[in-house]
């Protein structure tokens, strides 16, 4: 899957999520930028991505994501 | 040892720090580290060395239970299992036995007797330090397996007592960095500055107001209104800039080791709601706590659901409460926390936003009624407190104001129970905006520069504290 493409399944989850349709993120959005983002949303996101693309993260692994930057780069790394 | 002790700063500390140099510039490198480890564990051992075996036992065990995660892929759950088992076992006999005992006393009406364990100290941090470390091993995220670094990643002394609550993936890398081995000019400076800011929160703002804290929660059942809240608000005071105080001088201790912790407080009680607050209030733990149990729970249902989430929000902050002290009243603030997070996320769905300084009033005020219950050793000198914060306990006010007339109030010496004087007043407005309007420890250290202006207020910081260094106390989180 290319980059752009995963970029944009991620802005979608994250879309959904926040409930705001015009969220915007790039690879240097940092998750602790966006307005209210904690905890629920971050596990509800893991789970989103885990059952999306088939794959699993290890308990604490997605959590040492800060950015989406990071993200993209374990995402490719799983999907390989 | 304590960091606000003569013989650590005077000794202990300048000793390390000295011959650890020394040794990395002869290029003994592995002696280095073996130095900076006795080094801890005679810092440990200060306090009672008969709890150093105990410590020592942990780490072994875990270390190898780790290696056999990581080179037995056929049985590495089996041996997780078994080691976050230990762990738990480990961290229930000494902490919680007693507890236990007391409940099953209380409900069955049984006799058994109490153990009267002394709480090793460090034993909560150390335990889930090394939980998490077994975990990463069996997710496969943990690299090393250097004995050295994993027992100094364990032991590193300023760290060690009460954290902050470490993460090998920070650390491992650090005791490895050859730069990290040169003495580093600008991280002494660094290192000395946070140290200063720390041990001046300890010893001249939080001592002050432990004093106050202290004699109200002692004579509870005889607090005025304005005593009440003075007792509830320093206490509220006392614990963070104790804490964070503490954890100012572990980060600026091993800054002057070239070590980097990781931040602990983002000024916490300028959160605007509960989950806000979690997020600047003890990081690491909350770090660790969501990591290692509130995501394992929401993702052990299958499918994500809000409702689920609000359940493991709940067992999440019942047992931060419980980690804090084998006590009820731990469980009920665990609870009312837990409570108040899952009303937060509800409150959040309205996307109802309150205005800012209402949202603070609401959190803060909700933070210091139940640091109460933190605080109290039970539930009655809880109710004594709330009592007297409501009014029920009458309302002394200072005699300088009798021309109000009125019989509602008593004129007199207000503050005649907490061992306050007339500073008490100004002393509680100044942390508050302290607390409000500065910048923390955290930012002042990112913008620090080898001035002039930064050297006297080390010098201020430091002198200050050391004319107050005979009252020396011990850290609150110690006794957890």
């Amino acid at each position: 899957m290319q980059k752009e493409e995963l970029l944009a399944k991620i802005t979608g989850i994250m879309q959904k999520i926040t409930s705001n349709p015009n969220l915007h993120v790039t690879e240097e959005t940092r998750f602790e930028d966006i307005e209210d983002w904690d905890s629920l949303n971050t596990v509800d996101m893991e789970m989103d991505l885990e059952s999306t693309l088939s794959i699993s993260f290890e308990i604490g692994e997605f959590r040492e994501l800060d950015t989406i930057s990071a993200l993209l780069d374990c995402l490719a790394q799983k999907l390989k | 040892m304590l960091f606000n002790s003569p013989v650590f700063i005077f000794l202990f500390l300048p000793v390390a720090l000295l011959v650890y140099f020394l040794l990395n510039r002869a290029n003994l490198t592995i002696v280095s580290k073996q130095w900076l480890i006795i080094s801890s564990l005679f810092f440990y051992s200060w306090w009672n060395v008969l709890y150093l075996p105990l410590m020592i036992s942990s780490i072994l065990i875990n270390y190898f239970t780790a290696l056999q995660i990581q080179n037995n892929q056929k049985r590495k759950k089996v041996y997780m299992l078994l080691g976050v088992f230990f762990n738990i076992s480990f961290l229930g006999y000494f902490k919680y036995m007693d507890f236990f005992i007391s409940n099953v006393n209380a409900i069955a009406g049984t006799e058994f007797p109490l153990l009267h364990l002394v709480l090793p100290l460090a034993i909560s941090f150390y335990t889930i330090q090394q939980i998490a470390y077994l975990i990463d091993s069996y997710g496969g995220l943990v690299k090393e397996k250097n004995f050295y670094d994993y027992v100094l990643f364990t032991t590193f002394f300023p760290h060690l007592l009460a954290g902050p609550i470490l993460h090998h993936k920070e650390m491992m890398p650090q005791f490895k960095t050859t730069e990290n081995k040169q003495v580093n000019y600008h991280n002494l400076a660094a290192g000395l500055f946070i140290f200063s800011i720390g041990l001046f929160k300890k010893v001249v703002i939080a001592d002050t107001f432990a004093e106050w804290a202290t004699a109200g929660f002692q004579n509870s059942a005889q607090l005025n209104l304005i005593e009440a809240w003075a007792t509830s608000l320093s206490y509220t005071f006392q614990l963070y800039f104790d804490f964070s105080g503490y954890t100012d001088m572990a980060i600026g201790v091993a800054l002057l080791f070239n070590i980097k912790l990781p931040q602990n407080f983002n000024s916490p009680y300028r959160a605007i709601n509960v989950i806000d607050f979690w997020s600047r209030w003890h990081m690491t733990l909350t770090r660790f706590l969501t990591a290692y149990i509130y995501e394992p729970i929401v993702r052990s249902f299958g499918k994500f659901s809000f409702n689920r989430a609000m359940f493991a929000t709940m067992v999440t902050m019942l047992i931060a409460g419980l980690w804090h002290g084998a006590a009820w009243t731990f469980v009920i603030f665990g609870f009312l926390h837990g409570f108040a997070m899952v009303l937060n996320h509800y409150w959040k769905k309205t996307k109802i936003k309150l205005p800012v300084i209402l949202a603070w009033f609401l959190t803060f005020s909700f933070l210091n009624l139940s640091f109460v219950i933190f605080r109290a050793d039970n539930l009655e000198t809880v109710t004594n407190i709330y009592k007297a914060m409501l009014g029920l306990n009458g309302i002394v006010i200072p005699k300088i104001l009798t021309f109000i007339n009125t019989s509602a109030v008593t004129f007199g010496d207000v503050y005649s129970h907490i061992n306050g004087k007339a500073q008490t007043t100004a002393y509680i407005i100044l942390a508050l905006i302290f607390i409000l309007r500065f910048p923390n420890t955290t930012q002042l250290a990112k913008s620090f520069e080898t001035t002039l202006y930064n050297l006297v207020l080390t010098f201020v910081f430091l002198s200050v504290s050391f004319s107050m260094l005979s009252r020396v106390s011990e850290f609150l989180y110690f006794n957890f």
